[in-house]
């Protein structure tokens, strides 16, 4: 890191990346466009070398706001089944293109949870969707992707949503 | 199977982080064997603010320091892309390479080149403001982030 300029990471090691799915389309569409465009590449010329790991953020359902145990229950089953499925589905696309990949489900606030789990799980690149919010609703909303961008101690890629066709 | 390369754009300037985001980009998405991918490096020129001669409220320049001003700003320019390809060349020696610089605010100037070129994606460093303890992501970078209507990568250089 003296004087002139620092490599950026070894070429052989391993790339870790976390994709962050939800149920929305724009995540997918994240997904899609960096299996076709960054992650194909990789597993072409080097077999082995890239890791995907999807991830899902589920916000925990809050328990005040239903009356008895059964419905929590039920609510939080459903919850579940909707999350593997979202995930199933994103694995089948790795699994697609030929990638190693593997899937898991976070609780909590998903802008914490992601930048979180980049440190933890030592990832290289996180992938992110973005709603293509304007500054307004961006500010009031909150974005994850904005969050993430700034906070997220490895490089953060952020795909926007395709323009939509009228 | 020949693949069709793709068209990165990385918006390069004086500072270390875009150097860093240039060579991570480099070693981590860009395959060493048989890469079709052409390397867009994008230096934008801030224009210098001159004021007309007419007015005699702000500083008037003559114009050998105009000229002088603006050579230096040429050099500087050229001095980054050169340094930058040959990161390029070092590290990727089949990548195609192609230098740019345009005239404007960089903010502006990284959107625009990227929608004419329609490059597939976009590779910014950010400088991250050092005095607050979280990183903050640089205006620029944080801009062109919202803008531009292909993906982004922001890179971050590591702080250690």
């Amino acid at each position: 890191m003296e004087g002139g300029v620092s490599s950026g990471g070894a070429t052989a090691a391993p790339l870790n990346v976390l994709v962050a799915i939800d149920d929305s389309d724009e995540s997918f569409h994240a997904l899609r466009w960096a299996l076709d465009n960054i992650l194909k590449q990789k597993s072409e010329t080097d077999q082995n070398s890239t890791v995907v790991t999807i991830a899902q953020v589920v916000e925990p359902l809050p328990r005040y706001a239903f009356p008895g145990g059964y419905v929590v229950e039920t609510a939080s089953k459903v919850q579940e089944e909707n999350a593997a499925r979202v995930l199933s589905r994103a694995f089948e696309m790795c699994r697609d293109s030929s990638l190693k990949a593997k899937t898991i489900i976070l609780e909590g606030d998903p802008k914490d949870k992601i930048c979180r789990a980049v440190e933890e799980m030592n990832i290289n690149l996180l992938i992110v969707g973005s709603r293509g919010l304007g500054q307004i609703k961006r500010a009031f909303l909150g974005s994850v992707s904005d969050y993430c961008s700034h906070h997220a101690k490895c490089p953060v890629l952020v795909v926007k949503p395709p323009p939509k066709k009228t | 199977m020949a693949e069709k390369g793709r068209k990165i754009l990385v918006a390069v300037d004086e500072g270390d982080e875009s150097a860093y985001a240039l060579s991570w980009c480099l070693n981590n998405l860009i395959s060493h064997h048989n890469s079709q991918d052409t390397l867009v490096l994008l230096f934008a020129k801030t224009p210098l603010q001159v004021y007309s001669a007419m007015d005699s409220t702000g500083y008037m320049y003559a114009s050998s320091v105009i000229t002088t001003i603006e050579r230096y700003a040429n050099d500087v320019a050229d001095n980054v892309l050169e340094k930058a390809s040959r990161l390029c060349k070092d590290l990727n020696t089949q990548i195609k390479v192609e230098p740019m610089t345009e005239l404007g605010d960089p903010r502006d100037v990284i959107c625009d080149v990227a929608h004419r070129l329609k490059v597939d994606f976009l590779v910014m460093g950010s400088h991250g403001y050092g005095a607050i303890k979280r990183a903050f992501l640089g205006s620029v970078s944080n801009h062109c982030a919202q803008k531009v209507k292909c993906p982004v990568l922001i890179v971050k250089k590591p702080t250690n």
